[in-house]
């Protein structure tokens, strides 16, 4: 009887912690977000800019174009930018929470009617400093990368 | 006529009016008819979507290629346009002696325009960073490099090129580069595909790299351009803004036939007036934001990604200083003249 309880306590804890999983946006699971760090740094620059939304948040600009994305990635691989990230915190961000990447007029416009489904802002340590990632989707199970800002002071 | 058919008359003038004053009713319309690679149109309001052949393309909207990406339109009252790789171009309006008057605004990348039935005013106004051109009859190229700089190359018809006050004008096989602020430079000769213009782009990207505070400086000029304009006419505009709202209160007390010649004789014209200074005064804000949002901010990009180990470097903080300029003038005095769709 004592076994019997015991299997389904530990089923039922299982269960719980598929289904929370399932339930938890991939742009808001430390595991996927780690596993996207480490996949921006290996990958070539066109990969990495394969795993970044269009148009996308660079501090407060806006960038619009598939080279945008792939000039940013050149250029921060080249500089080992991810090469020793570290993911330091990750939470859900809102359409409210604009200033932490700007306080303008343009980047309000952009998280009220450009955010894609399930953001989140993941604050990582590099080589140069903290930086604030906006990531949100999924594409080939990753979350995608849809602003970058950074170092913060 | 009725006072009750006056009153819709004036109602239907008004609501034409707002809706011309949202954007909803601009001058051209274009059709994707052809496309390679990763194509978007962003529509004005804020939706990209991908391209589809098909797709038809009003003022405001813009298309953007990806890298492999190739597009070609077709305008239902002039001609071809051809959408090159890594390209932002946008249909707009501008008033032109009274009129209202497509712009194609080529901000980035290469485009090339051919125009079959042009006649009279009514023929487009093409514009970059840098430099607006008024067409006649022709077959042109023209590019938009990183540091802001245009080049024209005409291949038929006449085109006249003008940046900073100064106006050059160009016959078949001649062309033009114009540099961010600054006039057009001397024009040359061109023969047919003589100029690779990924290579002259990639000339442009390494010109900003080795001394990106010359570019950004001379964007801020261009963009000050701008910034000039709006305030000269802002004011001109609340005026007669002012003024029309005292004229459709009179407008209102009065009756029937009185009325009718009111609205004829008085309010009418000065709507027109009103109009023609606020669509004036949005193209020059669109113009600026055009410059802050896609040359502005590929510059910032490439610049700061491009110094991340070197965040004292002489040339980071030149142009961040320009750059901060820019800003505080974008949100100033051109964003109070620009609507959430715009900015989308």
């Amino acid at each position: 009887m004592r076994k019997l309880f015991t299997r389904t306590a530990m089923f039922a804890a299982l269960l719980l912690l598929f289904a929370g999983c399932a339930g938890m946006p991939v742009s808001q699971r430390e595991s996927s977000v780690q596993n996207l760090l480490y996949e921006l740094h290996q990958r070539d620059p066109q990969k990495a800019a394969n795993l970044t939304h269009v148009p996308f948040l660079f501090d407060g600009e806006i960038l619009t174009t598939e080279r945008d994305a792939q000039l940013m990635w050149e250029n921060l691989s080249a500089s080992g930018f991810l090469s020793d990230a570290r993911l330091l915190t990750l939470v859900p961000a809102g359409p409210a929470q604009y200033t932490r990447f700007a306080d303008t007029a343009q980047v309000r416009v952009f998280f009220e009617h450009s955010l894609p489904d399930n953001p989140a802002f993941a604050e990582i340590s590099t080589n140069y400093g903290r930086f604030l990632l906006l990531l949100s989707g999924k594409k080939l199970g990753y979350p995608i990368v849809v602003g970058v800002k950074g170092p913060l002071q | 006529m009725k006072p009750s058919a006056h009153i819709l008359r004036v109602s239907i003038a008004l609501v034409l009016m707002l809706m011309l004053q949202s954007g909803a009713i601009l001058a051209m319309d274009a059709q994707l008819v052809y496309r390679e690679g990763r194509v978007d149109i962003d529509r004005r309001g804020g939706d990209r979507i991908p391209a589809y052949i098909g797709d038809d393309l009003r003022g405001g909207d813009s298309v953007i290629t990806g890298l492999d990406g190739f597009a070609e339109l077709e305008q239902s009252n002039s001609g071809t346009i051809t959408v090159e790789s890594d390209t932002i171009f946008t249909i707009d309006s501008e008033i032109s002696s009274g009129r209202e008057r497509s712009v194609l605004r080529c901000t980035l990348g290469s485009i090339s325009y051919r125009f079959d039935r042009i006649a009279g005013d009514r023929e487009p106004r093409i514009t970059t960073p840098s430099a607006a051109a008024g067409v006649r009859g022709t077959e042109l190229t023209v590019a938009a490099g990183e540091d802001g700089s245009s080049l024209f190359v005409v291949q038929s018809g006449l085109v006249d090129v003008e940046a900073e006050g100064k106006t050059v004008s160009l016959g078949p096989e001649e062309g033009v580069e114009v540099r961010p602020g600054e006039q057009p430079g001397e024009k040359f000769d061109v023969k047919r595909g003589q100029i690779d213009y990924s290579t002259w782009r990639q000339e442009r990207r390494d010109a900003f790299i080795d001394d990106p505070v010359a570019s950004a400086r001379g964007l801020e000029r261009r963009f000050n351009g701008f910034v000039k304009q709006i305030n000269k006419l802002a004011p001109l505009t609340e005026t007669l803004k002012s003024e029309l709202e005292d004229e459709r209160e009179k407008l209102l007390k009065l009756e029937n036939d009185d009325r009718k010649k009111y609205y004829n004789e008085i309010v009418y014209p000065l709507e027109l007036k009103y109009h023609n200074a606020y669509i004036t005064l949005r193209y020059y804000a669109k113009s600026a934001f055009s410059i802050r949002r896609f040359v502005l901010g590929r510059m910032y990009l490439s610049l700061n990604t491009a110094y991340i180990d070197q965040a004292e470097s002489k040339e980071l903080r030149g142009f961040l200083a320009i750059h901060k300029r820019i800003l505080n003038n974008f949100e100033k005095i051109i964003i109070p003249h620009l609507i959430d769709a715009d900015m989308m």
